[in-house]
């Protein structure tokens, strides 16, 4: 999925409400995201980043969410999303509580 | 078990890292990247230290799930990507060998790894698929 950061907080977008994602979330917030890195390091591995933290569902605000995404994800011009009417949506809020991976962002 | 297709195949051939998720014990998720070769239906990564926490939250629930992002973008502008859920087993030994065959495909047909010529004989992980997801021609 696409992620942007809202203060201190990770964001991601959900336009359909029945994903198991969500239901999950709702159940158990307790989450992990994982990044990779364009850097690989001096042994030739690729380095990624991990946060884990705990989600938050709230309702709304998908479609402005992924069109600021867009622009990073697909390109400056891109339009999403793409249908003409799209639902109000859920965003996932990730509260970061630890982390992990392999980069300069570990301690 | 769930049969990975020809697409799915050439994804994890094409040197995409996959991003293993295990369990710990209070059943929280554990991430972390890793190479990933197949080994007929099975997926298999290698490791050559065995106090790496994804070896005992598998000994302890053997439930995993693989992701691995594809590197173009399909018509709807999102990325593709393949998600493998499955049931994993430990075995001892045979991690070196298995590592030299992935880094000519994660580093590059020349490489040597691991660089340490006294590596450990470490672990593999094998990976049972159960259920295959994602976005792409390997989802159902």
């Amino acid at each position: 999925m696409w992620v942007g950061l809202d203060g201190d907080q990770l964001v991601a977008a959900h336009l359909s409400g029945r994903q198991r994602k969500l239901a999950n979330i709702r159940r158990d917030p307790r989450v992990a995201v994982s990044f990779e890195s364009a850097v690989t390091n001096d042994f030739g591995l690729r380095e990624y980043l991990v946060v884990h933290g705990r989600a938050e569902v709230t309702e709304g605000g998908a479609p402005e969410l992924l069109q600021r995404l867009a622009r990073t994800y697909i390109g400056p011009d891109a339009v999403f999303p793409p249908m003409p009417d799209p639902p109000a949506g859920y965003l996932t809020r990730i509260t970061v509580e630890r982390i992990g991976g392999n980069g300069n962002w570990s301690e | 078990m769930a049969k990975l297709n020809d697409a799915a195949r050439r994804l994890i051939e094409s040197g995409a890292l996959g991003h293993l998720v295990t369990l710990n014990e209070d059943g929280s998720p554990q991430v972390c990247v890793v190479w990933v070769g197949i080994d007929g239906d099975e997926l298999i990564a290698g490791h050559l230290d065995a106090r790496q926490r994804k070896l005992a939250n598998i000994r302890r629930d053997p439930r995993v799930s693989l992701s691995f992002e594809a590197n173009y973008l399909n018509e709807v502008g999102t990325r593709d990507h393949l998600v493998v859920h499955g049931t994993a087993r430990i075995t001892e030994g045979g991690a070196p060998e298995l590592l030299q065959r992935l880094a000519k495909t994660y580093i590059g047909p020349d490489a040597v790894y691991p660089p340490n010529p006294d590596a450990p004989p470490g672990f593999i992980t094998h990976i049972t698929p159960t259920r295959i997801t994602g976005v792409g021609d390997w989802a159902a």
